[in-house]
Formats: structure tokens, sequence, C-alpha cells
């Protein structure tokens, strides 16, 4: 192996976990072969490098051969790993410089060995050096949306670093009541957010605010925007608002007495999407009968419960006398000027005609929609909308609180049909994420990718393509291209799917762990299939799988990447060029991308690989694209099985340039 | 300088959530787990995606697994339980029992993760579980579906009629379960889907109480289950279930929207079980200073102990998973202040 | 920028079959932005030929190599030890880069992409005719849309009788580039541009090809 980088200086420890590993192994012939063609510094085999004198041994080697990478070849222990880690961390490196190679399953014993360990060897010159970088961030956390759940997430952010709340009524100056006092949070009045730059840690929000732009620094930033209800007649047979016919959200806004009052609420009709309807009506009737009112009807067709003390408020209300009716079907609305009747059917009793109820107060329940401020903030945090228009992804890796963009989190209905405790803990959920900010500095290792500049054409398809707008153009003199230019990825908001990398048209970039290089070196001589696998489905169902099946996977290669959205064009190309007769993507379920949309990338990119293969003759059924989850053992095995059948009738791929 | 550490008992998805949380945060976790593997009850569970994914999130927690073999500052131990949990100084000192040894270990903090079990069904011999192979609960059915690959290939080519029955003893004040159990109405759904997509003949009934949405574009997911999946829904809760002297099941039950006793062959009755504390959480609570609800779930624990995901009341997985990076972050935020 | 797009592969696969040892030289300009001729095109293409010449049982070695620019004869110079070693090249820079890698190469130099026009990029893999080159630019009186790019007869003075509901008659997927002006004109309130008559252009190349020369810039002695 060419000498690679001067500044990597290996130390290889051939760990006989005492005797253990010679038994297949021979040891001794594995460090000759290694030492006449590896590049290290330093080699050495010992019968258990676990022991306390051992450990300082490797200590003193570390000092004296300069070591700045371990690779520990033997030990499967967890335990004792991590000490070889601690004493590797005492010595200035990072978990990032240490290697572990499993002996105990190589196979084909000492050559296997010999194979793994240098491959092993050649990614750590691959992969370079990983930092830890010390960022400095900006505690601040701007919260935007002023009602009650807005207040609760300012509260409990404001007990660990400062909380700006952005309103746009200028009235609210001298402070909003729910927080009024409160240390440690100030108000925006009469502001919109109009845009945002920057990163997770050091987001700079442009703001207008009393007609100026107004910049200001913030290191997170919590979308609190209630879901604002909505009548529609229409669900309710046309029947207008009236003295005697109020919406839920204006009886709730009202603070008359209702007592000695009959009060009837109506559910179902509206609100097919939350049960906000249902918890506010719960508490609602319980708060009336404790104060006095003479009859509260709730008409509901599916009593909707599943949140946190829906079912305990139910029990309450009907020990309180709460009248609770189930209809099927229409419900017919009449009101006068002196009260209000509904009409409806007990399901029960279909042979009886239909039931009617005439109260002083007819309360219907609203629809839940998106503030209207929704679709612009969107656009200014550049965050996704989700189904209804209402915030996020519908995305279970989403789920609870966060956006497609690291730093930017969501609490509340602007989201989800969140209520009571829920909303508090989405706020502790989003009080842990954005304390990693809280001391102003936040330690990262450096694992985004890397842009090599002298190849970066400033094409912008990164930035465009990354999902977490994670990617910024930055001009600097000492860049070495045309431009001066170069896409940069911000260590603290990439979330290293490696889409960026693939799409590059110049082949600029780099993911640590996953470069093209480590790639391909996979499939240097691949067997009959080679499959790309996402580590978060197809990776870890191929895991599975093979539990299941083992012999299924000796003739295929799998190739982890970290989300399907890295499998690049080439990768499919190459891996049919050097001798496979097929080749697999496994990616996530539809709308199941951990990135949002690299399912959808990989999917695009396996149309162009069949156009291409098509265009020159060869079998578009060599790539294979298959949607699965990580839990699908069996249908891994299923569509190998299928694939190998496929093979088997296409023969071999003509194509393949290593025969 | 000493990292910190903390003790997180439970390997489910709450405690591998909240481990992960620490970890990378750069504290050292003791993951203590029961069983002979991590990733708890949620690991058994199968994938609900048809064309698309149905957002069960199962798959979650096979990826906070994979996350956990590779992060060096988890140490986990499997087929441990915790025997003794002393307060210490500023912390606990921690014995455990592991491999059949006793091992100590001193933490600063404590993160309780013991999830839950399953509704006890020997308490309610009406639906003849344990007497009829073909009764069978949902957590088994998700099981047999991960292992064999589909309900086909796990329960024979028979299968012509499947019944889901909800709320087996959720909401039920005569055993004082007066809670819902939140998730048991999406996950009896989603797994008629997948059935459906794999039998487009199979009859398939829920049995109901009230139908809880769950999740985002709750009323489309509901349509389509309804018309385009042909999922019929009885509001009933079945009196009783019995094999002999028939080749099939009998469901007894009075759908009480027609308001007719009614009997009904069934090929597989798969029963929708409350979540329930876990067995010892009692026990648990009591030794770490943690107060249970009137359920049993925990309330919150002593100083510098947190709990985290279902141990504290009915969530589902990603409810879970937030929940734990709350309970996580708390700890952080004791052992740095 | 220049926008071009891969030639169909047969083509190309017809160009080079006498060859056994082909250069496919891309270009990091215009064609890597418009996702055309940069590295990544290099790989896809060069992998495809010695697929497609593999199953034909006549192997072929393809090298693979990608400089700044193919317009400028400094970057050229790059590529002298591969075009040396090579039977043919072929090209995915735009026409230019074509021509003039022809110009300093022994060996033949084909074209890898046509290239379309000058346009702007839209979006990821979205690109759209802006300019014609055509030397004597008119976008001051036509509020900043160029007629003779965007109009598909590129007309001066106004619509043809194709233009319907803002739409050309070409295509209804294809904005009427007259009707474009005049929104754009009455938005900036210079509706009174359009009064002006624009004299038909000169489109004889009198002098033959177009060329440039700034007297005050070159390195020439007088």
């Amino acid at each position: 192996m060419a000498k690679n980088n001067k500044n990597i200086r290996i130390g290889i420890y051939l760990c006989d976990c005492d005797g253990k590993i010679s038994k297949n192994i021979d040891l001794e012939k594995v460090k000759t072969v290694i030492q006449s063609e590896a590049d290290f510094e330093y080699i050495r085999i010992t019968s258990a490098l676990c022991g306390k004198i051992e450990k300082e041994k490797l200590a003193g080697e570390i000092d004296k051969y300069s070591l700045n990478r371990l690779l520990i070849a033997g030990c499967t222990d967890q335990f004792i790993r991590r000490q070889f880690l601690q004493v590797a961390e005492e010595k200035g490196m990072t978990r990032y410089d240490v290697e572990f190679v499993d002996l105990s399953s190589v196979q084909d014993g000492s050559e296997g060995a010999v194979a793994v360990i240098n491959s092993v060897l050649a990614k750590i010159q691959l992969r370079g050096e990983i930092v830890i970088e010390e960022i400095e961030v900006t505690p601040q956390v701007l919260v935007i949306g002023c009602g009650k759940e807005g207040a609760k997430a300012a509260l409990a952010i404001a007990k660990n670093q400062p909380v700006v709340m952005v309103e746009g009524d200028p009235g609210v100056a001298d402070g909003i009541p729910l927080v009024k006092g409160a240390p440690n949070i100030s108000i925006k009045a009469g502001a919109r957010v109009a845009g945002i730059e920057g990163f997770a840690g050091n987001f700079t929000v442009r703001f207008i605010e009393n007609g100026q732009l107004v910049k200001q620094k913030f290191g997170a930033v919590v979308v609190a925007l209630e879901a604002q209800p909505v009548y529609d007649k229409s669900k309710y047979g046309g029947l207008e608002l009236g003295e005697h016919v109020l919406t839920l959200s204006q009886f709730l806004a009202r603070e008359k007495s209702f007592s000695g009052q009959k009060v009837t609420f109506v559910l179902g009709k509206a609100d097919a999407d939350s049960l906000l309807s249902y918890a506010k009506t719960l508490e609602a009737a319980i708060d009336l009968k404790e104060k006095g009112a003479a009859e509260v009807n709730i008409l509901y067709e599916d009593m909707k419960v599943s949140a946190d003390q829906l079912e305990q408020n139910y029990e309450i209300a009907r020990a309180k006398g709460v009248n609770f009716l189930k209809y099927v079907g229409e419900i017919e609305f009449y009101s006068t000027v002196i009260a209000a009747t509904v009409q409806y059917r007990e399901p029960f009793l279909t042979q009886l005609d239909p039931l009617r109820i005439t109260s002083d107060y007819l309360v219907l329940a609203e629809d839940y929609v998106p503030s209207p401020e929704t679709k612009e903030l969107a656009d200014a945090l550049e965050i996704r909308l989700g189904p209804a228009g209402f915030f996020q992804d519908d995305n279970v890796h989403f789920l609870p609180v966060k956006s497609n963009r690291e730093g930017i989190y969501f609490v509340g209905s602007c989201h989800g049909p969140i209520h009571g405790v829920e909303i508090d803990r989405e706020v502790a959920t989003v009080v842990a994420e954005v304390g990693r900010f809280a001391s102003g500095k936040v330690k990262v290792p450096a694992l985004q990718p890397r842009v090599d500049p002298e190849k970066c054409a400033v094409c912008l398809t990164c930035y465009r393509t990354c999902p977490h707008k994670a990617i910024e153009i930055v001009h600097d003199e000492s860049l070495n291209n045309l431009y001066h230019s170069a896409a940069r990825m911000n260590p603290l908001a990439c979330r290293r799917c490696g889409t960026c990398a693939a799409e590059c048209p110049g082949k600029a970039i780099q993911l640590p762990y996953y470069s093209d290089q480590e790639i391909l070196q996979e499939i240097s001589k691949p067997p009959k299939i080679v499959a790309y696998a996402c580590e978060n489905s197809g990776f870890l169902a191929s895991e599975y799988a093979k539990e299941l099946d083992p012999e299924l996977q000796e003739n295929l290669q799998i190739v982890r990447v970290p989300c399907s959205g890295k499998i690049d064009v080439i990768y499919l190309l190459k891996a049919l060029e050097r001798g496979a007769d097929g080749v697999m993507l496994l990616v996530c379920h539809k709308e199941n991308c951990k990135f949002v949309w690299g399912n959808e990338r990989a999917e695009k990119r396996k149309g162009q690989v069949r156009k291409l293969l098509k265009d020159i003759g060869l079998e578009e059924e060599r790539i294979d694209f298959v949607h699965i989850a990580a839990n699908q053992g069996n249908q891994f095995n299923a569509a190998v099985r299928a694939m190998a059948e496929r093979i088997h009738q296409l023969g071999t791929n003509a194509g393949k340039v290593i025969k | 300088m000493e990292r910190k550490k903390v003790l997180v008992i439970g390997g489910g998805a709450a405690g591998m959530s909240s481990a992960l949380e620490l970890a990378e945060r750069g504290v050292e976790v003791y993951l203590v787990e029961k069983e002979k593997e991590i990733g708890g009850r949620a690991a058994t569970y199968c994938c609900k995606a048809t064309d698309e994914c149905n957002r069960c999130a199962a798959c979650l927690v096979l990826q906070e697994k994979d996350k956990v073999a590779q992060e060096p500052l988890i140490q986990v131990y499997t087929s441990a339980r915790v025997e003794e949990i002393n307060k210490s100084g500023n912390g606990y000192q921690v014995k455990i029992l592991y491999d059949g040894d006793a091992v100590t270990l001193d933490v600063q903090a404590v993160i309780v993760a013991t999830g839950f079990d399953p509704y006890d069904l020997s308490r309610r011999s009406e639906f003849a579980y344990g007497v009829e192979k073909n009764v069978i609960t949902g957590l088994e059915l998700e099981k047999a579906i991960k292992e064999k690959g589909g309900l086909v290939a796990a329960f024979g080519s028979d299968i012509k009629k499947i019944g889901f029955i909800q709320c087996v003893g959720s909401r039920d004040l005569s055993i004082g379960n007066g809670y819902c159990s939140r998730v048991c109405c999406m996950y009896a759904a989603k797994l008629a889907k997948i059935i459906r997509n794999e039998l487009p003949d199979a009859e398939i009934n829920i049995f109901y109480m009230d139908f809880q949405s769950f999740g985002k574009c709750f009323s489309e997911f509901n349509k389509e289950l309804r018309e385009t999946d042909k999922i019929k829904f009885i509001r009933a809760i079945p009196s009783k279930i019995y094999g002999f002297p028939y080749d099939r099941l009998t469901v007894r039950y009075t759908d009480s929207l027609v308001g007719k006793q009614t009997e009904d062959k069934y090929d597989l009755i798969v029963l929708s079980l409350a979540i329930t504390p876990s067995r010892g959480s009692r026990d648990l609570a009591e030794r770490l200073g943690i107060t249970l609800d009137k359920y049993g779930f925990m309330q919150g624990g002593a100083e510098g102990i947190f709990t985290a995901g279902v141990c504290e009341g009915p969530k589902d997985i990603p409810q879970t998973i937030g929940h734990a990076k709350a309970a996580a972050g708390q700890a952080y935020r004791y052992l740095f202040s | 920028m220049i926008v071009a797009e891969r030639k169909p592969i047969e083509k190309v696969l017809e160009m080079i079959a006498p060859y056994k040892k082909v250069l496919v030289a891309g270009c990091y300009g215009c064609v890597t932005v418009c996702l055309a001729g940069g590295e990544k095109e290099v790989g896809i293409l060069a992998s495809q030929i010695r697929l497609a010449r593999s199953k034909d049982g006549n192997p072929i070695e393809v090298v693979e190599q990608t400089v700044e620019r193919q317009c400028d004869a400094e970057y050229l110079a790059k590529f002298q030890d591969n075009v040396s070693s090579v039977e043919a090249v072929v090209s995915l820079a735009c026409g230019i880069g074509i021509q003039y890698l022809a110009e300093k190469s022994p060996v033949p130099v084909f074209p890898g992409v046509n290239t379309l026009f000058l346009g702007a990029n839209l979006d990821v893999g979205k690109w759209a005719e802006r300019c014609f080159a055509c030397g004597d630019c008119v976008l001051d009186k036509t509020g900043g849309i160029c007629p003779i790019a965007r109009c598909s007869k590129s007309l001066l003075n106004g619509p043809c009788g194709g233009s319907q509901y803002g739409k050309c008659e070409v295509s209804k997927d294809v904005d009427c580039g007259w009707q474009l002006i005049y929104d754009r004109l009455k938005a900036l309130g210079q509706l009174d541009k359009l009064k002006e008559i624009i004299p038909a252009k000169n489109w004889k190349r009198d002098k033959g090809p177009r060329t440039l020369v700034r007297e005050e810039l070159t390195l020439e002695r007088d």
C-alpha cells in the first residue's frame, strides 16, 4: 500500500485474547504479511492487551511512536474496548481515531485476517482526520407564537437560557400576560419574522419590526403558532351562529355564568383530524357542572380519548352527571330566539323516533386549521409543511418536535393535534434539544461532508438538494478554484445523509466513513448481487435476514450507506462494470426517509441508470429497487431470492468488464 | 476528567434513546436490560407499510438499537437486573446481577425506562386466550408477522375472517383501568391494513368502543381504512369466544349500533391488550422513591432519578423517544448544574 | 451559463466505434453546473461506454479526466498526457470546449454533449433559454426580457397573431415573450417604450465568425 498521508501514524495491536484468536489465526503470520505491505508506524502482538500493565505500555507506545491512530484487532468486549478508548482519549485522540477489528468472526483464517486489517487500514487513510470542533453558539432562543403554547415553551426554556418571544401585535410591548414578570424572557412586539440566515447554534433571524429590518442572533428557534378554530356551517346543516348557538371557542371565551342553564355540546361533525375539541369540551362540561349548570349534554359519535387525561376527564364528567349521548349519521338543528334544538338518532334505539334536545345553549365543535401566518413563516425559516398545511412532514423520524432543519423545533398544535400534558412533554423535549446551546459552546465531531474546492463549481446543486438546509456557499480567497468560493456543510446543521455527495456533478463532496473510495472499495470484486442498503432500513433488514437464512447472503455483497440518497449513479454502474449481475437499492418506505427525500432521490437515480442500461442494450431489470424497513428480514430475503431468480433468467451480465 | 455516569434501567425504546442522548453529550451510560437482547417490546413489532409508510414507527427502535451497538460510551448489560440501589455521596451505588456475577456500579443519576407489560389475560377467560390457538394478542401478531413475513406464512392459508378486539383491559373501570392505552386503535388498524394488502379477499373486522385517532391526517386514514381497505368496524366488545364444537371460532357480541346480539364465525381473533405498568415497577418505584399514579404508572422520582417512556403512561413510539430525550436532557442538566 | 445535455449514447458509441482506447474529457465550467459534463457525468459516460463495448465483445479502455475549463488553452494543456496515450477523445464540454480541445489534440475529438443554449438554472434539473448572443442588446427597450430569446419567432416589435391568453402558439407551456414584455413594462409604468420601433437586426455576419479583440488588453505590441 502506498504511503498516503504522513500525518497519519497508526499503531496496530494484534490481541490474542488469551489464546482465543490464535486457535484459528496465525498472528505471527498476519504480522509478517502486514509488515511487508501496510503503511503504519508500529505493530505488536499481545496475548491480552486489556491487562493493566499492557494498557500502560500501550499509553507509553502512543507517546514513543507519536501514534495518532490505533487499530486494535482481536478484542470484542465492549467494556474493554472502552478502556482502550479512554487511554487513546487521554493521549489526545478521539473515538474516531481508534478502530477495532473483530478477528473471531473472520473467515479464511490468517489470510482473511490480513484482508480485514488491510481494508480497515485503507479506510483509516481515506478518512483522514476527524476533529472534534468546539463551536461557539448563541444560547438565546426565539419562540414564535405568543399563545398558551408559546408561553409554556418560553417559560420552560427561560429557566436555562434567554428567550425572545416575537409577536406581530405592537400592543403587547408591555408584556404578554402569560409570561409577565418571568425572568429571562423579552418580547419583540410589532415584529414578524422575515427570514433566517445561518445554522443551528448561530441563526441570524431577520425581523421586520415596526417597518424596519432588524437582525438578531439565536441558537435555536421554537415555532409555537397555535392552530386556530374555524366554524364551518356546512358541517352543521348551514346553521347560523347566534345568541343560543355558539362555537366551542366562543363558548370558552364567554365570561358569563351558565348556572341553571342547559348546555348541549356537539362533537364529531367537525375536528375530524384532531381531538382538541374533545379535550376542551370535556374540560368545559366538568366546569359547567361544577358551576351549577342545570343540564350538560355531549353528543358524540366516537369519544376520542387517546390523549393524556381525556379518559379520566370523561370518567369525571360522567360522575358529575354530564349526559353523553351517542348519535349516528345526521343531526338536525333548529334555533329560535329563546333556545336551540338538536334532533338525532340514538343508534341503540333505532326503532324509536328521532330524539330531540332543546337547550339554552348549543355549542358546536370547530375545525382546527393552521394559523394564517404558517405558510409565510415556513418560507421565512425555510422549513417544510406537512399535511393540511400544518408544520412538519408526516414522517415518524421528525416526531415529536423536529423539523427538517437542526435547531428549529415545533411545539403544540402548529404541527399536530397536541393537547394538554402532551404539550408539556413536547416542551420538555424541546428544552432538552435547545439546552445543547445553553452553555454557549457545543462540541461536535466534524463528520459532515467535506468539499474539495478545486472541484467545486459552486453550482448550487448540493445547496438546493440538501433536505436540511445545512449548506452555505462561502467565499474565501484561500479556496483554490476559479471563484474562490465553495460549498460548505455546517457541522451542527448537517444530518449526514450524503445526498449532496451523490448529487454533486463535480464529485467534489465526500462524506467521512462513506467516501466514494471507501464504498467502491467494498465492491472491488463483487459477487453476483450487490445491494446498496440504507443503514436505517435495508442494512438492518439484511442483518435480521442473515439470521433467518445465512446461506442466501453468500452471493451477495451488502454495502452500507447512510441513506439511499447517498447511492450514486456511479455506484450502480461500477458494480455492473466490475462483474455483478444485478444491483439492488434497498431504501426506506415512501415518506419514511429519515432525511426527507433520500429515498426519492434514489428512486430517480434507479430510473436514470435503468435508462442508461437500456440505451446500450443491457437489461434494465438488473437494477432492482426495493422499499424495505429494518424489521423486514423476510421481505429482504424474498427480494434477494427474486433478484437471484431474475438473474438466473437473464443470464450473466454481458457488460461486465472484469469477467 | 472522569466522565459522569448514568444508570438506565430498561433497554427498550425509551432506555436506548435516553442512553444515546446522554452518550452523545459525553456521559457514560450503563444500560441494564433484563432480556437477552436490548430493543424492548417494540423491537419485536412488524413493519406496517403498504405502498408507503403507515407511520407505526417500529423501525425507529431498531435504528436506535443499531446506534447503541456502535456507541462506545454505552455499556450494555443484558440478562441483567438491578439488585440494589443505594444513595451514596452525590449519586447512587447500584448492584446489578449480570451473567451470574454481582457488578457494582457508581452512578450520578438514574433513568428508569422500564416500559410496560400487556394486560394480564389470565383474568379474562371469556376470550378463550390460551385455550384456542387462534386467539392471539396484538403483540403476538406483530411478532409472528415480523418473524414469518406475513399472515399466511404465520397462520396458514385458511384464514378468511379476522377480528380485532380493542380495549381489552383498557377503558375498563370494572378492573380499575380507567385510561385509554392510546396506541391500540391505530396499531390494530395498521395491522388490518397490511393484512388487507396480503389478503385482498379476507374479511377483516374491528370490534371497538370508540375509535381513537392518533397522528396526522387521521380522517383520511380512517376513510381509506373503511372505503379502500374495506375494514369493517363493529361497535361492540365481544362477551364470549369459543371454539368447540365448531372448527372455527365463534364470537358472541352485541352490536351497540344495531342493538342486537349476534354470533359469528372467525378464523383468527387478535386481542388489543391494554398497556399496563410493568411487573416489578411498584417494587422499583418504592426503592427509588418514585410516586405512582392510581393505575401504577410512574410519576417522577427523587433527586437524580428520572422516568422515561411508557413506564410513565401509554405513549406511541415517537412520543416515547421524545419523552426519553427530555428525560435525558433533564438528567444532563442535573449532572452539570 | 451555457446549457448542454448528454448526447444519446448510441451516437457516442458510433463515433468511437473504431477505437480501443479513448479519453472522456470533462469540464468544471458551465457543463458541470448544468449537470452535463462534470466529473460525475464523465464517470457515468465512461462506465456506460465500457459496459456497452464489453457487452458487444469489443472491450475498450476508457480514461477519465476533468479540467477547470476547456475554453482556455492553459487548462487544456492538462490533458496532454492522456490525449497522447489514447486514440480518440470524447469531450463533454460545450461546443466551444470541444472545438478548442480538438484544435490542440493530435487525435480526433468527438462531442459527447449537444450544446443547447445560453440560459438560467431555474432549479435542480431545470434550465431555460435567456440569451441569443445576438451582439446587439435591446433589453433596455423591452423591460429586461429578450424578445429574440423569449419570443419563438424572435420578433422585435410586438407579438404575432398566435399569442393567446399569454401563451405562445408553439405550445401552451410556452409563455408569449411579448406578453411577458408587455406585462413587465406595464408594471414598470413604461408602456410608452413600446411605441419605439426597433429596427430589423442585421443577422448577416458580414465579417465572418465573430471575434472580439480589445487592443487595450492584448499583450501584442504595436
